[in-house]
């Protein structure tokens, strides 16, 4: 292990410590740096196309063996680690982790039938090489080989102890969540010195000891929806995650120890969300409705990721459309449209994302990992694709002439693995 | 506190999961369209070109998909039209080469793009290279283009289909327009499938069009006036995982009002004559449809609806229902009149249907006088046994019944309840006078004959209403809690009140004169009714709770029905030998009769669903309703053997299972089974009724000691369709069979006069057995299409009854069978081919064994120049046999030729020749246990009748206004 690397773990685990002792002195509120960000002007209809050979240097198809046992339906989370692909599938509710070449590995079986028992989140622990899953109930606690370590029964919090909805761990035992608006007032038995923020501090126990981003009485109200992988999103980095305010287009980046407002995307008026959306108590309890029918106003950024000179992220209406996935390149200013970029030889004429299917709607790019960003495509798609390519005499790699020759259009998605230009 | 809002996030991840799940369905509906590519309007000869290309925004360098592509022929005929593949990708095949095309690409938010071709002869084919679309918002006003309206094109996630692009004469009707549209199929029954998937409801502007039947909408609207027809999915439908698909018509700016209607009348034989009127204006808000009708033809309608639906634009052809009814029995003159008004409050009339709450108001008056004159001759032959009795008789019946019918309905629903109030009033008086001889005989020659005179007059008056609050449970996402509660509370209430006057005459004859009777008998009986039904629903039980979900979802169930009837009979015999009446102390009554009827219960439910994004959703729901019924009636009389005062309570539960199996793209699957029970409570009539000694051959008698029958039913039912574009097939089958303990059943008591006395007794178990299954394919093939449909009924009954005193097995089993086959050719031509076959065989063991068998074959061919001639012709072939009775042939052969005239081709000249063969009898078959009967009533025939018609219609009234604007 480098110098580096246990500096990086130690780190954070000094800075909890050193946030714990303030902690029992009082409310330890991290400041909000805004600075200095970055304002991007996002125009979605004037969004560029291209050919996949344009936009990625690297395409990857990565078949997800099918068996009886590892038969599952769409990738809804993605968690990348060293050796496994760690997929949460909503449809059967199942953890399954597979190795890099796509070999099933081993299975954490959901309970799909009972709400109760459900896997609602699955968070994964990469210093302790644990998978936690999330459930109404308890909170299940689960090895690489999806063997069990612990079930934990959901009861009463704590004090200090907070709920934890969004989260990702920094360290061995240091996590960041990021909390929704809620009504807590501190007449509430509810309340904690750490109820009114948006980004809280807290050890792999749920013990809070800092916070920031703190929000209003009004912003309490807020009836905050996301989609997608939201609103704390992990792009490779250990320490470093971006989270996503509500209804704001702001984005801030997110360490152990400091919060900084990064971007601010400003659209067109015609695809924004009034400026006083947010603030307005007009709109308490409407919100929802309001975008419902203004259909073209884009009021969440999801899906929020930077690799090297490119930020991605997802520019959510309540109606899907072509330009929502967006590819901004921070040198040259560009933005390509995801969902325009043609298939060609370097993807061996297959498609990089599947139109008229949930699975991109619901889920679109679901990880990130510094490098790589990750999508799937379901066998029926692939297969529709390769019907299409009948007459253009496409050589597919060895992976995926083995995968064409074997599977079926009912085998499991397949893994699509993209490394995106640095110049674009 | 921190535990329940946990609880919260998952509800609301849940429920965001639910909308995903929706979003999943629409996409499937924008595949289905996708497969709709290339649909073939014309065949030529010529037709051997390919056309190839790319669709492309070149600016923002990328490819288009699902943009329109249409190709046209000089003059604007569309040849054929797809949309651009994932890739922006199209091809058309089978487009004539060697003349000049267009080519017209569109998509929604880009400007079109015109292109003049020529297929290469040498080549037949031609490669398009990219055509390039530029975005709206980007291009010059200077070098905008016009073009025509894509025939097809995606809006968000709704298919549109535009009227502009689809030429069709000027003439043509919504339904039309709606057969010429690939993917759609309109059923000879009126169901519209698209892509094999059924249309649950037609909108016209967001709303029903004067009624729930889409026939009003279809064969009236002008396709002229329609801008777009739109296809998308309910996404407020309850069932989110397969919404209701639904369809609606948007019409033409300036054609969002108007009227249409008919005027005609016709004369010809034997004074037959028939009369129609409607005229119906609409609106934006209010539909207004005022109609009339008047005939001895047999055409008859029960609502103002069907009244409106027989006037329609385009309701000739041999799927026309507005026929004479042949089988109707005697002469029949029909007058009717009726109106009908509904009204929209809705403020945001611009909101898409599936978006938009109900605000309105419905209200219908109907009126209608049918007069009747009926002479039936039957004979039938009781078997006892050895003994054998034979009856004839004969009817001469006058009557004529006047109604009338009002009804209104209000819909309001806000954000998460409902309430609607509906009332309907209904007058009726009917006039009858009636003539009936009877003559019986038995084995030994005992004879014996009655005369029978009667003449009725009734009124009745029906005040019926129902109010209904529907709440539902929601999640407040603001207090992070969940608000209101999953509530019906249904009220229900009828009052009803009715007169009878009846004077009757009877006389009996018999080989034993001292058994002569004869009766001169008046009644007076007035009968006072209501009846309240109170039904409160809470769903979802559990969920109340706050805790983790239960196993089951429980609800509570109840149901509390109180009726009370009071009935005072006046009855008085004329005196022997004098005018005068006396009171009639056995009949003369006042009795009053409450029933009180509770049926509550938990009712448990669970739900499972397994499914894999892009290969299958396998969803199923168990229910189970513990019903417990408890039930009593009381009835107080001036005779004391009608008093009861009973209570009865019996379990009666309900068990259903459904499955769903939906694998996309291939086939969907349902599955139900369901158990019920129910238990018939014997009324009044069948315990202690008061016996009428002036029905000489027929004594109802009551039985003290009957009890209520207790009824079970397993029914197994299963749908398929295959959600295929082109060639439909859709399968509904149900099996049922039944097993009734105690059942109630006849005994009947036959003297040597050929008399009888029944009454009712609780016999054996009944156990039956019902199939029934529905098969229908559909084939298109450009204009061409062929249904075809085979359906197969068949039922077994086992149960015993007592004759004289005798128990007998009674096995009773039936099969009817009907093969339909029908063409179309556009809307010009229409043949329609069905074979149909029942049979029944009643057994009654060790004295009866009856068959009877009746094919039926139908033929028809309608054809109808757009403007201009139209025939139709109806051949229908009957034969029909029985072991114990002669067999019997008939063909009744109706023709109709016409001519629509005027530039709208509102004028219509039609002569129509019904029964041309003269062959029309109407003779009947009854099997009921013991005894068959063959009879034949005085029917329609023979007639020849000239019609002129006019069908005033005009679709944008305010089109001069707007004009001036």
């Amino acid at each position: 292990m480098s110098t580096t690397s246990i500096t990086r773990k130690l780190l954070p685990l000094l800075f909890a410590i050193l946030f714990s002792s303030i902690a029992c002195l009082g409310q330890n509120v991290v400041k909000v740096d805004t600075a200095h960000y970055l304002s991007l002007r996002i125009d979605p209809s004037n969004a560029m196309g291209g050919n996949i050979s344009d936009v990625f240097s690297e395409v990857n198809y990565i078949p997800l063996e099918t068996t009886p046992e590892s038969l599952f339906g769409t990738v809804s989370r993605l968690s990348i680690t060293d050796k496994y692909y760690i997929i949460l599938d909503d449809n059967t509710n199942s953890v399954l982790l597979f190795d890099k070449t796509g070999k099933f590995h081993a299975k954490i079986k959901g309970k799909s039938s009972s709400i109760a028992d459900r896997v609602i989140s699955m968070v994964v622990n990469r210093w302790t090489k644990r998978i936690i899953c999330s459930g109404y109930s308890s909170e299940s606690t689960y090895d690489f080989d999806c063997n069990l370590i612990e079930t934990n029964k959901r009861g009463p919090l704590q004090k200090n102890q907070i709920n934890l909805t969004s989260y990702q761990f920094f360290s061995a035992d240091s996590l960041i969540n990021a909390d929704t608006f809620n009504d807590v007032d501190k007449s509430s038995k509810d309340y904690t010195p750490y109820s009114r923020f948006m980004i809280q501090y807290a050890t792999a126990n749920k013990n809070a000891y800092a916070a920031g981003l703190k929000y209003s009485d009004s912003e309490s109200k807020i009836d905050a929806q996301g989609s997608g992988i939201w609103p704390l999103t992990s792009f490779g980095s250990d320490t470093s995650f971006f989270y996503s305010k509500a209804y704001t287009n702001s984005i801030y980046t997110i360490t152990p120890h400091t919060i900084k407002l990064s971007y601010k995307i400003f659209l067109p008026l015609l695809n924004s969300v009034p400026t006083d959306f947010l603030s307005n108590s007009d709109y308490t309890g409407k919100r929802l409705s309001y975008l419902m029918k203004n259909q073209s106003e884009i009021y969440a950024i999801n899906n929020f990721y930077k690799v090297n000179n490119n930020l991605l992220f997802e520019a959510t209406s309540a109606a899907p459309n072509d330009e929502d996935n967006l590819v901004y390149n921070l040198h040259s200013g560009n933005l390509i449209a995801y969902k325009h970029i043609q298939p060609d030889m370097r993807s061996f004429n297959l498609p990089i994302y599947e139109k008229n299917s949930a699975n991109f709607e619901n889920n679109g790019l679901v990880a990130c990992d510094g490098k790589y960003i990750y999508t799937s495509i379901s066998s029926l798609g692939m297969f529709r694709a390769k019907d299409l390519n009948k007459t253009a005499q496409i050589k597919y790699n060895e992976p995926l002439t083995l995968y064409f020759q074997k599977s079926t259009r009912k085998d499991n998605p397949v893994l699509v693995q993209l490394k995106l230009k640095d110049e674009l | 506190m921190i535990y329940i809002i946990f609880y919260f996030a998952i509800l609301i991840c849940i429920d965001c999961k639910l909308n995903c799940f929706v979003k999943k369905s629409i996409l499937l509906l924008v595949f289905i369209a996708f497969s709709t590519c290339a649909v073939a309007q014309k065949k030529d000869t010529s037709a051997v070109g390919t056309v190839v290309g790319l669709v492309r925004d070149s600016l923002h360098n990328y490819n288009l998909a699902s943009a329109t592509i249409s190709i046209y022929k000089t003059g604007e005929e569309l040849v054929k039209y797809q949309l651009s593949n994932n890739y922006g990708r199209f091809e058309f095949k089978e487009i004539p080469v060697g003349i000049r095309l267009e080519i017209v690409v569109s998509k929604l938010g880009y400007g079109p793009l015109k292109k003049n071709l020529v297929i290469p002869r040498t080549s037949n084919s031609i490669n398009l290279d990219t055509l390039n679309l530029t975005k709206l918002n980007i291009l010059l006003n200077e070098v905008k283009i016009s073009a025509p309206p894509p025939p097809m094109q995606m809006h968000g996630d709704t298919l549109e289909f535009n009227a502009a692009a689809f030429k069709l004469d000027t003439n043509a009707v919504a339904g039309d327009f709606l057969r010429k549209l690939p993917g759609v199929t309109v059923w000879t029954d009126g169901l519209i499938t698209v892509n094999g998937k059924k249309i649950n409801k037609l909108l016209v502007e967001g709303k029903e069009f004067f009624s729930t039947d889409s026939k009003i909408a279809l064969q009236n609207i002008a396709k002229n006036a329609i801008q777009k027809v739109q296809v998308y999915q309910n996404k407020s439908d309850s069932d989110p995982i397969n919404p209701a698909t639904e369809m609606n018509i948007v019409l033409k700016k300036d054609k969002k009002d108007g009227y249409f209607g008919k005027i005609g009348g016709g004369y010809g034989s034997d004074k037959h004559f028939a009369a129609d009127g409607m005229i119906s204006y609409f609106s934006p808000r209010t539909q207004l449809s005022v109609v009339g009708a008047s005939n001895n033809v047999n055409k008859t309608a029960g609502d103002v609806a069907t009244l409106i639906s027989y006037n329609s634009f385009k309701g000739e052809g041999i799927l026309n229902d507005y026929h004479s009814d042949f089988t109707r029995q005697g002469l029949n003159i029909f007058k009717a009149f009726g109106l009908s008004l509904q009204h929209d409050f809705n403020k945001d009339l611009a909101a898409r249907p599936e978006d938009k709450r109900s605000n309105l108001l419905k209200a219908d008056y109907f009126l209608s006088d049918l007069s009747n004159h009926i002479l039936e001759k039957s004979q039938s032959i009781i078997t006892l046994g050895q003994e054998k009795i034979s009856r004839n008789n004969s009817i001469d019946e006058t009557s004529s019944n006047l109604g009338s019918h009002y009804s209104g309905k209000y819909l309001k629903e806000f954000e998460h309840s409902a309430f609607t109030a509906e009332f309907l009033i209904d007058h009726h008086s009917n006039n009858n006078q009636s003539v009936q001889q009877m003559k019986s005989m038995t084995n030994e020659s005992d004879e014996s004959s009655s005369n029978s005179k009667k003449n009725v007059s009734y009124t009745a008056d029906d005040l019926h209403g129902d109010l209904k609050f529907s709440t539902s449970r929601y999640y407040d996402i603001i207090k992070k809690d969940f608000r209101s509660v999953n509530l019906t509370i249904y009220y229900q209430f009828d009052l009803f009140k009715s007169t009878q006057n009846q004077l009757n005459l009877e006389s009996f004859n018999a080989s034993d004169t001292s058994l002569n009777k004869y009766i001169n008998r008046k009644y007076l009986n007035n009968v006072n009714a209501s009846t309240h039904v109170l039904k409160t629903d809470f769903f979802s039980l559990t969920s109340l709770l706050r805790k983790p979900p239960a196993l089951f979802s429980i609800d509570f169930k109840n149901t509390f029905t109180y009726s009370n009837r009071r009935e005072i009979a006046d009855v008085a015999d004329q005196a022997l030998l004098s005018t005068y009446y006396v009171p009639n102390n056995y009949l003369t009554n006042n009795s009053k009769y409450q029933v009180k009827n509770e049926i509550g219960g938990l009712n448990f439910s669970k739900t499972g669903r397994n499914f894999l994004d892009s290969r299958y959703d396998k969803n199923w729901a168990f229910n189970f309703f513990a019903g417990n019924q408890f039930y009593s009636q009381n009835n107080v009389s001036q005779k004391s053997f009608q008093y009861i005062d009973r209570h009865y309570y019996y379990f009666v539960p309900n068990i259903s299972f459904r499955y769903n199996d939906n694998e996309y793209g291939d086939f969907t699957k349902n599955y139900t089974v369901v158990y019920n029970t129910n238990v018939v409570y014997p009324n009044m009539l069948q315990i202690a009724p008061l016996v009428d000694d002036a029905n000489f051959y027929f004594i109802d008698a009551g039985n003290i000691n009957l009890k209520p029958s207790y009824n079970h039913e397993l029914s197994f039912l299963y749908n398929y369709d295959n959600s295929k574009a082109k060639n439909p097939v859709l399968n509904n089958l149900k099996a049922t069979i039944s097993f009734v303990d105690r059942n109630i059943t006849d005994s009947t008591f036959y003297d040597n006069l050929g008399r009888s006395v029944h009454y009712f007794i609780n016999g054996a178990p009944l156990k039956a057995a019902t199939f029934y299954d529905y098969f229908s394919k559909a084939i298109k093939l450009d204009q061409n299409q062929i249904q075809t449909s085979v359906s197969l009924s068949t039922r077994y009954a086992q149960y015993n009854s007592n004759i004289n005193q005798v128990n007998y097995s009674t096995f009773n089993s039936s099969l009817s069978t009907t093969l339909q086959v029908s063409y179309s050719y556009k809307s010009l031509l229409t043949i329609s081919i069905a074979e149909s076959y029942y049979g029944n065989r009643s057994i009654q063991k060790g004295i009866s064994d009856y068959t009877y068998y009746n094919w039926r074959t139908t033929g028809g061919v309608a054809f109808a120049l757009p403007k201009g001639l139209f025939f139709n012709s109806r051949v229908d072939f009957n034969n029909s046999r029985s072991a114990q009775l002669s067999n019997i042939y008939y063909t009744i052969w109706n023709a109709d030729i016409g001519w629509r005239f005027l530039k709208g081709a509102n004028g219509e000249i039609k002569f129509s020749a019904l029964d041309l063969l003269h062959q029309n009898k109407n003779i009947f078959y009854t099997i009921n246990g013991n005894i068959i009967t063959n009879g034949s009533t005085n029917v329609l025939q023979q007639y020849f009748l000239l019609t002129l018609a006019y069908y005033p219609r005009k679709f944008g009234l305010s089109k001069s206004n707007s004009k001036k604007l």
